[in-house]
C-alpha cells in the first residue's frame, strides 16, 4: 500500500472515530487517565503489586468473555492457559536466559499453539463435552506443575530475575511495580477495545449465529469453526500474557498459585459480570479480586487459606449462576446500524443458468430421488410441487450443497458444482431460505440481512476485524447500506431493530425471503407463504415477481397453488422422488397423473 | 475402579445429559466421612477404631448418597430444566470445588490413612497372590478389581432386565415421553444420582483402604474415571470398562517404563492419562448436532 493511500486511510479512520466519539467514550477515557495518575497523586494509598496482577488476572478474564461470551464455548479450565503463559515465561528467563519482552512474547506464542492444537478438535466439541476437555486441561496442568518440581520450581518455585527492558545513558531499564499497574491498564484498555471490535464486527455477528442457530448459520453459511477456533486461541494468548506479565509483578512462580482454583475464579469473573458484555469481566474481575481467590487478594477481606478460598469460591459461584438462571442478562447480540443507502438501488443479477441433469439420491435403500432434471434461466420462476414426502425438500438440498446427490450432475454457468460444498455455493451465488421462522431470535431483521452477506466479505477477517481496519470499516459500512435498501424493498424497514423473536410470524417469512436473496442470483424458496396472511402472501407473490423481474433464478418449494399459479413460469411435479409432471401451470393442474396425486382422483374416474 | 467411576458418568450422561464433575469428591466425602466416625479427624495408620469400620463406612455411604441428591437438586436440576447448560457446568464446578474446600477445612493434614480392616492380608503370602508363569498381583487388586466388575455387571444387568433399568432408559430416550407414561422422572433422576455418589464411594473405600487419602484422591479417580467415560464417548459400560482398563494398563506401565536411560514414573502416571483424555477428545471430536445450543 503507498504512502498516500496509508494517508489517506488514516485520515479517514480519524474523522470517523470523531464522529463516533461519544460523551461516554470521553467518561471512559476520563477514568482511565484518573486511574493512570492515582499511583502519581496518592503512591503510598496504592498497592501498585496487587492491582497490577488484578489488570492481568482481569485481562485473562477478557480472554475468557472472548471464548465463551461470544464463542459459547463454556471454557471452565481457561486458567490453564495463564499458567502455561507464566511458567513458560519463568522457563524462558530463568534457564534460557531472555531478557523481558523476548521471554513474554515467546510466552504469548507458546499458549496460542497449545490452545491451537486443543481448540482445533475442541470448538467441534458438544457443549458438555467442550467443558469436559476444558476439565481435564486445567487438571492436566495443575498435576503437571505439581508432579513436576524439577520443572516448575516445586515447593520454592521459580524465582524471576530483574525485569529490565533495555538500556539507556548506560543504566538498564526496569519494570517496577509502577510500571506494571500502568502496562496492565494499558492493555486492559486493549483487551477491551479487542472485544468491542470482535463484538460489533462480521466476527461477532457470526458467532452470533452460530450461538442463537447453529442450524440456520448452516444455511447462511457462517457454521464456521475456524472463526471459533481463532477466538478460542485469542482468548487463550490473552490469559497466556496475563500470567506471562503476572508472573514478572510477583517476581516468583509458585505452582500453588495456578490450581484449578485460578480457572474457577476466572469462570466465576466472567459468569458474575455477565459472558458476553463489555464491563462484566472487570466488574467481576474486582470482585473476585477483593477476594482471596485470584492468588493476590487485593484487600485479604477474609484471610483464610487456600482452603477457605475453594469453599467461598465453590458458594459464590453457585449463587451466581442460580441468579443467571433466575434472571439472565439482556441478549447481548451485536446489532448493525441502520444506515439508509443514499440511493436506495435495486439489486440486479447477471443472468444465471442453472441445470440440474438426472439427478438420483438413495439413503440406504430408500430411494428420495429418482432421475430428476430441471432447467433454469436468469429471470423465471420455476415452481416444485408434490405430496409430503415426495423429494422436494431433498431437491433443494443437492440444489443448495447441503446434500450431494448419489447420481447426477449440477451446473451452474456451464461449471459442475454437483460436489461443491454449499459455503462455496453462497459465494457463486445460490442461496437456499432459511429452514425455520425461529431464525435467529436475538438479532435484528437488519442483522439477519447483514449475515446474510457475511459469506461475501473480502476484509470481514479476524485479523482486520478486531485491528477494524479501514476495508474492514467500509465493506460493513457498504453491507449495512445494502441490507438496509433490501429491507425497504421487502418492505420491513419498520422492524429494522426489532429482535426477530418479536417479529410477527409471516413478516418473519418474508424476512426469511429476504436472507435468501441478500447478493444471491439463485434463490431456492422453501415453501414461503407458510404462515403468512392472504395479504403477505401478495406480497410474497410481488416480491418473487420483482426478483424475477431483476434476473434472478428463483425456485419456489410450495404447497399454495394459487401462489405458484401467480409466479411460476414452470412447474415441476414430484411424487415419490420421480418427476409426474412438467410444464406451465395451466398444463399442469389438467395434468391427471397430478389430480390423481393431489386429489386421489382422475377426472371422471374413481380415486 | 475407573471403569467404576467411569461407568456411572456415562450412565448418568445418558439420562441427563451432563457430566457429574463432582463424583470424586463425592467419593472423597464418603472416605473422609468413614474416617472420621470410626477414626476420628486424628486418623493415623494403625490406629484403634473408636466405632467399627462398617458403621463409619455405613455413614460415609450415607452422607455421600445424601449429597449426591443435593448436588442434583441445587447444582444440575434447577439448571437442565431450563436448558441451560452453562448453569450446571458451573454448579456442578462450585460443587466440586466446595467440596474439595470443604473436607480441606475439616482435614488440614497433608495426608490421612485409612485402615484397612478387611483381610486381605490373609489371601495368597502376605496379600500376594501368585498367578504362575512367575506373574503375582496384590491379593487386594484382585478381589477390589473383581468387586468392581460384578458391581458393574450387577448395575448393567438391572439397567437391561429390571423395570428400574427400564424406566431410566425411556428417561435418556423421551423425558417428557416417560413423565406421560407415568414415570417418576424427577425421582427417578434423584436416585440415579445419589445412587451413582454411593457406588464410587464404595468403591472407593475398598480400594483406599489401607492407604493414604488426601484432599485430592477422590478427585483424581473421577478425572480416571472421567478419561475413560470420554475415550468411551459415554457409551455402553462394557466400553467404557474396557477404556478404563486401558488407562489403568497405561498407567502402570507408565509408572514402572524403563528402557535404557530412559524412565518415566509415577509423576508420568498422573498426567499422561489426562493428556490421552484431552487428545482423544480433541482429536476426535464429535459434531455437535446443529440444534444445540447452550
Amino acid at each position: 500500500m503507498s504512502s498516500v493511500a496509508v494517508t489517506s486511510n488514516l485520515s479517514q479512520a480519524w474523522t470517523e472515530a470523531r464522529s463516533a466519539f461519544r460523551t461516554k467514550h470521553a467518561l471512559v477515557v476520563l477514568v482511565w487517565m484518573v486511574a493512570a495518575a492515582l499511583p502519581f497523586i496518592a503512591r503510598s494509598a496504592i498497592p501498585e503489586r496487587a492491582i497490577a496482577w488484578l489488570f492481568y488476572f482481569a485481562l485473562a478474564a477478557i480472554g475468557l468473555n472472548i471464548v465463551m461470551g461470544l464463542g459459547n464455548m463454556a471454557a471452565i479450565g481457561h486458567g490453564a492457559f495463564i499458567g502455561v503463559g507464566a511458567l513458560s515465561a519463568a522457563l524462558l528467563r530463568t534457564r534460557w536466559s531472555l531478557s523481558f519482552i523476548p521471554a513474554v512474547v515467546v510466552a504469548v506464542a507458546v499458549t496460542a499453539l497449545s490452545a491451537y492444537l486443543i481448540g482445533h478438535g475442541a470448538v467441534r466439541l458438544r457443549a458438555v463435552k467442550f467443558a469436559v476437555s476444558s476439565w481435564l486441561g486445567a487438571w492436566l496442568v495443575a498435576l503437571f506443575l505439581v508432579s513436576f518440581p524439577s520443572v516448575s520450581g516445586g515447593a520454592s518455585g521459580i524465582v524471576i530475575p530483574e525485569t529490565t527492558v533495555g538500556s539507556a545513558l548506560g543504566a538498564k531499564l526496569h519494570i517496577t511495580q509502577l510500571g506494571h499497574y500502568e502496562l496492565g491498564l494499558l492493555l486492559l484498555a486493549g483487551g477491551l477495545l479487542i472485544f468491542r471490535s470482535l463484538q460489533i464486527g462480521s466476527v461477532g455477528l457470526t458467532l452470533a449465529t452460530i450461538k442463537q442457530n447453529p442450524r440456520e448459520a448452516a444455511v447462511v453459511g457462517t457454521l464456521r469453526d475456524d472463526v471459533r477456533v481463532k477466538a478460542f486461541v485469542l482468548g487463550a494468548s490473552l490469559a497466556g500474557l496475563a500470567g506471562a506479565l503476572g508472573v514478572h509483578v510477583t517476581g516468583l512462580f509458585d505452582e500453588r498459585g495456578f490450581g484449578v482454583l485460578l480457572s474457577v475464579s476466572l469462570f466465576l469473573s466472567v459468569v458474575l459480570g455477565g459472558p458476553g458484555t463489555v464491563w462484566g469481566p472487570l466488574v467481576g474481575a474486582a470482585v473476585v479480586g477483593l477476594l482471596p481467590l485470584s492468588g493476590q487478594p487485593l484487600i485479604p477481606l477474609i484471610a483464610t487459606s487456600r482452603t477457605g478460598g475453594e469453599l467461598l469460591a465453590g458458594a459464590l459461584l453457585l449463587s451466581v449462576v442460580a441468579l443467571r438462571a433466575r434472571r439472565p442478562l439482556p441478549a447481548t447480540t451485536p446489532r448493525a446500524q441502520l444506515e439508509p443507502a443514499s440511493t436506495p438501488s435495486k439489486q440486479s443479477w447477471a443472468s444465471p443458468t442453472l441445470v440440474v441433469d438426472g439427478i438420483t439420491k438413495t439413503f440406504g435403500g430408500v430411494v428420495a430421488l429418482e432421475d430428476v432434471s430441471l432447467e433454469l434461466e436468469g429471470g423465471s420462476v420455476h415452481g416444485v410441487m408434490g405430496p409430503n414426502g415426495s423429494g422436494k425438500s431433498t431437491l433443494l438440498a443437492i440444489v443448495s450443497g447441503h446434500l450431494f446427490p448419489t447420481t447426477g450432475t449440477v451446473i451452474l454457468d456451464g461449471q459442475d458444482i454437483t460436489r461443491v460444498p454449499a459455503e462455496e455455493r453462497l459465494r457463486l451465488g445460490i442461496a437456499r431460505s432459511l429452514q425455520s421462522t425461529e431464525l435467529f431470535p436475538e438479532m435484528t431483521a437488519l442483522d439477519h440481512l447483514v449475515v446474510a452477506s457475511l459469506v461475501d466479505r473480502k476484509y470481514g477477517g479476524f485479523v482486520r476485524t478486531t485491528l477494524r481496519t479501514p476495508l474492514a470499516r467500509s465493506e460493513e459500512a457498504k453491507a449495512r447500506a445494502e441490507a438496509a435498501s433490501l429491507l425497504a424493498d421487502f418492505g420491513l424497514t419498520g422492524y429494522a431493530e426489532t429482535p426477530a423473536r418479536s417479529i410477527p410470524a409471516g413478516a418473519r417469512r418474508t424476512l426469511m425471503m429476504g436472507v435468501a436473496v441478500a447478493g444471491r442470483r439463485v434463490i431456492l424458496l422453501d415453501e414461503p407463504s407458510t404462515g403468512m396472511s392472504p395479504a403477505e402472501v401478495r406480497h410474497a407473490a410481488g416480491m418473487i415477481m420483482e426478483l424475477r423481474d431483476r434476473g434472478a433464478a428463483v425456485v419456489v418449494v410450495e404447497h399454495n397453488m394459487r401462489l405458484l399459479r401467480r409466479v411460476a413460469d414452470v412447474i415441476t411435479v414430484l411424487d415419490g422422488g420421480r418427476v409426474i409432471a412438467h410444464g406451465d401451470p395451466e398444463h399442469i393442474y389438467e395434468h391427471p397423473e397430478v389430480r390423481l396425486a393431489y386429489l386421489g382422483q382422475i377426472e371422471g374416474g374413481a380415486g | 475402579m475407573y471403569g467404576l467411576f467411569g461407568m456411572c458418568l456415562a450412565v448418568l450422561y445418558r439420562l441427563t445429559g451432563v457430566v457429574h464433575l463432582a463424583l470424586g469428591e463425592l467419593a472423597a466425602i464418603c472416605v473422609f466421612t468413614t474416617l472420621w466416625v470410626s477414626y476420628g479427624r486424628e486418623a493415623v495408620a494403625g490406629a484403634d477404631a473408636q466405632v467399627p469400620f462398617a458403621v463409619g463406612a455405613l455413614a460415609g455411604l450415607a452422607v455421600s448418597g445424601l449429597l449426591g441428591a443435593i448436588v442434583y437438586l441445587v447444582a444440575i436440576r434447577p439448571f437442565i430444566e431450563r436448558g441451560f447448560s452453562l448453569g450446571w457446568i458451573g454448579g456442578i464446578v462450585a460443587a466440586a470445588i466446595a467440596l474439595r474446600g470443604l473436607i480441606a477445612f475439616l482435614f488440614p493434614r497433608a495426608s490421612y490413612t485409612l485402615a484397612n480392616p478387611l483381610p486381605f492380608k490373609d489371601l495368597g503370602t502376605d496379600g500376594i497372590i501368585t498367578l504362575g508363569g512367575g506373574a503375582s498381583i496384590q491379593s487386594k487388586v484382585l478381589v477390589v478389581g473383581l468387586i468392581a466388575l460384578v458391581i458393574a455387571a450387577v448395575a448393567t444387568w438391572l439397567l437391561d432386565h429390571s423395570r428400574a433399568g427400564a424406566a431410566l432408559r425411556s428417561i435418556s430416550e423421551d423425558r417428557v415421553g416417560a413423565a406421560l407414561c407415568g414415570i417418576p422422572v424427577q425421582a427417578a433422576l434423584l436416585i440415579a444420582f445419589a445412587v451413582a455418589a454411593i457406588v464410587v464411594s464404595g468403591a472407593s473405600l475398598l480400594a483406599l483402604a489401607g492407604n493414604p487419602v488426601t484432599v485430592g484422591t477422590g478427585t483424581l479417580l473421577g478425572l480416571k474415571g472421567l478419561v475413560a467415560a470420554a475415550i468411551a464417548r459415554f457409551g455402553q459400560p462394557r466400553r467404557v470398562f474396557l477404556a478404563a482398563l486401558a488407562v489403568g494398563v497405561l498407567e502402570t506401565a507408565v509408572a514402572s517404563f524403563h528402557v535404557g536411560p530412559v524412565e518415566l514414573g509415577p509423576a508420568y502416571s498422573e498426567v499422561l492419562p489426562l493428556l490421552l483424555g484431552s487428545i482423544v477428545l480433541a482429536a476426535w471430536p464429535e459434531r455437535a448436532p446443529l440444534q444445540e445450543g447452550t
